[in-house]
């Protein structure tokens, strides 16, 4: 057996066990509760209230997400302009710390008189609402978002959008007929992934909006709730939904993510 | 003259390129020659107005066309490489830069057709550039 043998070996057996143990430690959690804990969990009014509070919040958060991601995620592929660099190191910055972290710094913003002020006289309230949830996604995905974006863009060569400058179309115009359509797997990728980081938002939402029981509760808030009570089978129907909606998104990012390596 | 290049100066991050000048008059071939690198393609981009240049006026019969955007220049580009859009049709393809000269889209079809049956390909209109050879 040669060296180089040996270490291909070593690095697809770490593949491979590493891969069993998550799968391993996930199937747990489907054969813990019985199935009738199961049903009885998921048609349970607080998750089923949890569930359409999760998927209503993380879909208007997707929406606002891709409406502001595009453009930064455009400008930072396409243009030179001052403090650049700053502008990406501050919007990289909530992905390195911890969502509880981002929270507090979220609840002390909203919470502020200059700002909570304002706000309300607009009718609009954040702090320990059903907005504060989305403000929480939105930010927690955000940065993920304009990453995956910003690749998208970055993977579009140039030189197209030049030649149809050169043919007479506008810039917005270039933008809207040849990048985004170029760019739209990526795009589509970066969706689903913000989908499932806003359906799986936890520590940001917990501070902003409360977590509040049948209020601000969200299926990572019911997880947590339910955990503390003692009442696990609520809990880890909770997380198998979680699950189940992480596992499609993770199923068709890679999907997208194939077929572009083969375009490419 | 067609096209007068005065005294044009580029510079685009660490490539500088010093007061390059030169004239192009109807029906001339003008060729560019140098190293990879030494900015033929950046020359023909600033001229199409993709860079602004630090110095130097760039003139379009007889009018200075320094400031304006690529679209409104009227010189179109064609690289070696990224000449057809992969995500349109080829009949997509040639009707783009048409559709940006003439506002019927009948007669864009029969200016395609047209263009079409002059180089053999009516068959491979449908098609996406992606399969196609050559």
């Amino acid at each position: 057996m040669t060296g180089k043998l040996n270490f291909r070996e070593f690095c697809i057996i770490l593949a491979i066990l590493f891969t069993v143990i998550l799968f391993v430690a996930i199937s747990f959690l489907f054969f813990v509760p019985s199935p009738e804990v199961i049903w009885t969990s998921m048609t349970s009014p607080e998750m089923i209230f949890s569930l359409k509070l999760s998927v209503i919040t993380a879909t208007i958060s997707t929406i606002i997400v891709m409406l502001v991601g595009i453009p930064i995620g455009y400008s930072l592929s396409r243009f030179s302009f001052f403090g650049k660099s700053i502008v990406k190191s501050i919007i990289d910055l909530p992905m390195a710390f911890p969502e509880l972290v981002l929270g507090l710094a979220l609840l002390l913003f909203f919470g502020n008189v200059w700002v909570s002020k304002p706000l309300e006289i607009l009718g609009v309230q954040i702090v320990f609402t059903k907005l504060g949830i989305v403000v929480a996604q939105i930010f927690t995905a955000l940065p993920f978002a304009i990453r995956i974006i910003y690749s998208a863009f970055e993977g579009v060569n140039k030189r197209y959008e030049l030649v149809s400058r050169s043919l007479g179309y506008g810039e917005f115009e270039t933008f809207t007929k040849v990048t985004l359509p170029l760019a739209k797997k990526g795009l589509f990728a970066s969706t689903i992934i913000t989908f499932a980081r806003c359906m799986g938002a936890f520590g940001a939402v917990l501070i902003l909006a409360g977590g509040a029981y049948m209020n601000t509760e969200t299926l990572p808030i019911t997880l947590y709730l339910n955990m503390s009570y003692g009442n696990l089978g609520m809990a880890i129907t909770s997380g198998i939904v979680l699950i189940i909606v992480s596992f499609v998104a993770i199923v068709v990012f890679e999907k997208l993510e194939g077929l572009n390596a083969v375009k490419s | 003259m067609l096209l007068k290049v005065e005294n044009l100066s580029i510079e685009l991050g660490e490539f500088k390129l010093e007061k390059a000048s030169f004239e192009v008059d109807k029906g001339d071939y003008l060729i560019i020659i140098g190293p990879t690198g030494s900015g033929k393609t950046i020359i023909l981009e600033t001229i199409a107005g993709f860079y602004q240049p630090k110095q130097g006026r760039i003139y379009m019969n007889g009018k200075d066309i320094t400031g304006l955007p690529p679209e409104k220049r009227g010189i179109s580009m064609v690289y070696q490489d990224y000449v057809l859009f992969p995500h349109m049709s080829v009949y997509e393809n040639i009707a783009f830069g048409l559709r940006k000269k003439i506002n019927d889209e009948g007669m864009i079809k029969r200016e395609i057709e047209r263009i079409a049956k002059v180089l053999k390909i009516p068959h491979l209109l449908n098609r996406s550039p992606t399969t196609l050879s050559g």
